[in-house]
C-alpha cells in the first residue's frame, strides 16, 4: 500500500519538475545567460539519476561514474571529428561503447565487494583518463576537443536561426532528461528495481530466493552505463559546448565530475532517483551562481577561477557524509521519498505475472 | 639497461616507504586512505614553501614538511576519519574528497603550474659502471633508514607493540588496556610521516604540482594489493616489482620503447586490476578480501 503511494509520489514529483522546467522559457523566466547552465544541469541530472540507480538502488558504489560518461563522449566525439560520421550514428555508438564498458566493470562486481569494487571503478576511470592524455595527438589531451557546426546534432546546428539555438537546445536536453529520467524511474519501481534494492540490503537473501545476484549486478551496471552513456554522447553534439574537456568540474572523464555526481546525489538523498535529480539542479545552478559572483562582487575578486567552487563541493561532501548521510532533501521532505529498509519485499518472477 | 635496473632498485626503496604508510593504516585500522597521495603533496609543498619562500635551510625544510604531514594526517583522523571509519565505503568517499580538497587548496595557494624543489644533494656519481644522481642514492639510503627505524619502532617500543596488537585484533588490544583512539591517532601520524618523507624524494625527477597526488596513490595501491593488503613483507617485495615496472616505463624512451613519463602509473593500474581479478589475496597475502 505504502509502496504504491511512494512510487506514485516520485512520478508526481518528477512530472512537476519536468513541467516546471518546460514552462520556464514560455513565461520568459530564463535570462539569456542562464540557458547554458540549465542545459548542462539537464545533463547533470541524468548523470546523477543513473548513478543513483547503480549506487543508491543496487548498492554498487561507483566512484568512477564519469568513466561511462567520458567513454561515450569521447567515442562519439572522436568518431564525429576524425571519421566524420553523423551524430545519429555516433550517439548510439558512444552509448553502446559505454554499455560494454559498464558490463566490463560489472563483471568484477560479481566477485569483488564493497570497497574493492569501488577501487576498481576509480582505477578504471583514472586509467582511461591517462589514455586520453597519452594519446593527446588524437584526443587533444587536457585542453579538450573542439567541434565544428557539422558535428552538432542536426535539429540544433543546421537550420535553426542563431537566436533560437539556445531555446531549442534547452528543450532538446530537457526532453532527453525527461525520457531517460522516466525510464530510470520505471526501472527503479519495477521488479528489477526491487531486486536491485534486495541485492543492496541482503545479497544472500536474493540468492536464497533463486535469483542470481551476479546477473542483476551486471544488469544494474549496464542500465546505469547506458543512461549515462546516452547522455554523455548527446552532450558532445551540443552547440553550447565550447570544448570536450577531460579534467576539471566540467570535464567528462574527471574525478571531479564523479564526485560532484556523488555530492548532488547524497545531498538529494540516495536511492530515490528524485532526490539526485533535484540535488543535481541545485548543485549545478548553485555552481553557476557562485562562479558568477567574483566578477560581480568587489570583495570576492580574489576568488577568480573555478577552484574555490570545487573546494566548497568537496567540503560539502565531507560534511554531508559526517552529519546528513540520508541527504538534505529527505531531511526536509520527511519519509515520503525515503523508504525504510524493513518494507522491502522481493518479488520473484511468477508472483508478478 | 644497467642504469634502469640500478635506478629501479634505488627508487623501489622510496616506493616501499610510500606503501608502508598506506598498508600500515589498512592493517591497523582497515582504512584504505585515498588521501595518501595528497599527504605526499603536503610535505613537498611545505618543504618548498619553507625552502624557497622562507629561505630556511633545506634539511630544516624537509623536517618541517615531514612534521606537517604527520600533523595533518593525525588531524584528519581526529576530525573526520574517526567518525566514518566503521564503513569502508564512506571512508573511501571521504578520503577521496579530502584528497581533492587538498588539491584545490594547494592549487589556490600555489597555482596549477609545476614547481621544483632543489635536490638536497646535487651532483652525479658513478656506481659500478652506471652514473646516477646523488639525490637518488640519498633517497635510497634515507628510505631504508626510515624503513629500518620503522621496524625497530614496531618491534621495540610500547607504542609500536600497541600498533601491532591493534593490527592483530582490535578487541583483544582493547581488552589488555591499549588506548584504541590514541593508537589509531599514532598510526595515522606515523603513516603521515612516512608519506611525508616519501613525498620529498618522490618529486625527483619531475617536480611538484597540485595533481601530483594521483600517481603515488595508484602506485601505493598497486604495491599494497600486489603484496597482499596489510602484509609488510609482501609490500616490500611488491614495491620492487612495481618499482621496476614504473622506472622502466619512465626511462623506456632511452632504450627506444615508446613509453615515458605520461605512462607512469599505467603499469600499476594494470597490475592492480589484474591482481584484484585473478588473485585478490595478493602475492603473499593470506585471506581474500
Amino acid at each position: 500500500m505504502n509502496r504504491r503511494r511512494q512510487s506514485r509520489a516520485s512520478y508526481l514529483v518528477f512530472a512537476s519538475v519536468v513541467g516546471t522546467l518546460a514552462l520556464l522559457p514560455a513565461f520568459n523566466l530564463v535570462p539569456k545567460e542562464w540557458y547554458a547552465p540549465l542545459i548542462f544541469a539537464n545533463f547533470f541530472a541524468i548523470f546523477a539519476m543513473s548513478w543513483d540507480l547503480l549506487a543508491g538502488y543496487a548498492g554498487q558504489m561507483n566512484l568512477g561514474h564519469a568513466l561511462f560518461i567520458g567513454v561515450a563522449a569521447y567515442t562519439s566525439g572522436l568518431a564525429g571529428t576524425h571519421l566524420e560520421w553523423p551524430p545519429w550514428v555516433t550517439i548510439p555508438l558512444g552509448m553502446g561503447t559505454s554499455v560494454i564498458v559498464g558490463a566490463l566493470i560489472g563483471i568484477p562486481a560479481i566477485r569483488l565487494r564493497g570497497p574493492y569494487l569501488a577501487l576498481v571503478t576509480l582505477l578504471a576511470l583514472i586509467a582511461v583518463y591517462k589514455l586520453v592524455l597519452i594519446y593527446s595527438d588524437v584526443t587533444e589531451g587536457i585542453s579538450g576537443m573542439s567541434f565544428t557546426p557539422k558535428n552538432f546534432f542536426p535539429p540544433l546546428g543546421y537550420d535553426v536561426p542563431l537566436e533560437r539555438v539556445k531555446l531549442v537546445t534547452y528543450y532538446y536536453s530537457l526532453g532527453l532528461m525527461a525520457l531517460i529520467g522516466a525510464g530510470l524511474l520505471v526501472i527503479a519501481h519495477s521488479r528489477w528495481g526491487a531486486i536491485f534494492r534486495a541485492i543492496r540490503d541482503n545479497e544472500a537473501a536474493v540468492e536464497a530466493s533463486g535469483l542470481s545476484p551476479a546477473k542483476f549486478k551486471v544488469v544494474a551496471f549496464m542500465v546505469s552505463a547506458s543512461a549515462a552513456g546516452l547522455a554523455g554522447a548527446a552532450y558532445v553534439h551540443l552547440p553550447v559546448l565550447a570544448a570536450l574537456q577531460p579534467a576539471g568540474l566540467d570535464g567528462v572523464l574527471s574525478l571531479d565530475l564523479s564526485l560532484s555526481i556523488i555530492v548532488a546525489s547524497v545531498a538529494g538523498g540516495l536511492g530515490t532517483i528524485i532526490g539526485p535529480l533535484i540535488g543535481a539542479y541545485i548543485t549545478k545552478l548553485g555552481q553557476q551562481y557562485l562562479s558568477a559572483l567574483p566578477s560581480q562582487v568587489e570583495a570576492l575578486h580574489i576568488l577568480e577561477g573555478q577552484g574555490w567552487i570545487s573546494l566548497l563541493f568537496w567540503i560539502l561532501l565531507v560534511l554531508l557524509v559526517l552529519f546528513a548521510r540520508k541527504g538534505l532533501l529527505p531531511l526536509l521532505m520527511g519519509d515520503l521519498l525515503c523508504r525504510p529498509v524493513e518494507e522491502i519485499q522481493i518479488h520473484t518472477g511468477r508472483s508478478q505475472q | 639497461m644497467e642504469q634502469i635496473l640500478l635506478l629501479a632498485g634505488l627508487r623501489s626503496a622510496v616506493y616501499a616507504l610510500l606503501a608502508l604508510g598506506f598498508t600500515l593504516l589498512f592493517g591497523v585500522a582497515g582504512v584504505l586512505n585515498l588521501a595518501h597521495g595528497a599527504l605526499l603533496m603536503i610535505s613537498a609543498y611545505v618543504a618548498f614553501t619553507a625552502f624557497t619562500i622562507l629561505g630556511l635551510p633545506l634539511v630544516l625544510a624537509v623536517i618541517l614538511g615531514v612534521l606537517a604531514t604527520s600533523l595533518v594526517a593525525a588531524g584528519l583522523y581526529r576530525s573526520v576519519i574517526c567518525r566514518v571509519q566503521h564503513s569502508s565505503i564512506l571512508t573511501l568517499v571521504v578520503t577521496l574528497a579530502i584528497a581533492l580538497v587538498l588539491q584545490e587548496v594547494v592549487a589556490m595557494a600555489f597555482g596549477l603550474g609545476a614547481k621544483s624543489l632543489p635536490p638536497p644533494l646535487g651532483g652525479v656519481s658513478t656506481v659500478a659502471v652506471v652514473r646516477v644522481e646523488n639525490v637518488q642514492i640519498l633517497a635510497f639510503v634515507v628510505s631504508w633508514l626510515a624503513l629500518g627505524g620503522c621496524w625497530l619502532f614496531m618491534e621495540r617500543t610500547r607504542s609500536g607493540k600497541a600498533i601491532r596488537a591493534m593490527a592483530m585484533s582490535g578487541k583483544g588490544a582493547a581488552l589488555v588496556g591499549i588506548d584504541i583512539e590514541r593508537t589509531y591517532t599514532a598510526t595515522w601520524a606515523l603513516s603521515g610521516a612516512l608519506a611525508g618523507l616519501a613525498g620529498i624524494f618522490f618529486s625527483y625527477p619531475g617536480g611538484i604540482d597540485p595533481r601530483m597526488w594521483m600517481d603515488p596513490l595508484i602506485i601505493s595501491f598497486a604495491i599494497v594489493i600486489l603484496g597482499g593488503l596489510g602484509s609488510l613483507p609482501g609490500s616490500l617485495l611488491a614495491a620492487h616489482l612495481v618499482g621496476f615496472a614504473e622506472t622502466f616505463t619512465y626511462y623506456a624512451p632511452q632504450v627506444h620503447i615508446p613509453l615515458g613519463a605520461p605512462w607512469v602509473g599505467v603499469p600499476s593500474l594494470l597490475l592492480t586490476v589484474l591482481i584484484l581479478l585473478l588473485r585478490p589475496q595478493g602475492l603473499l597475502g593470506r585471506s581474500a578480501p
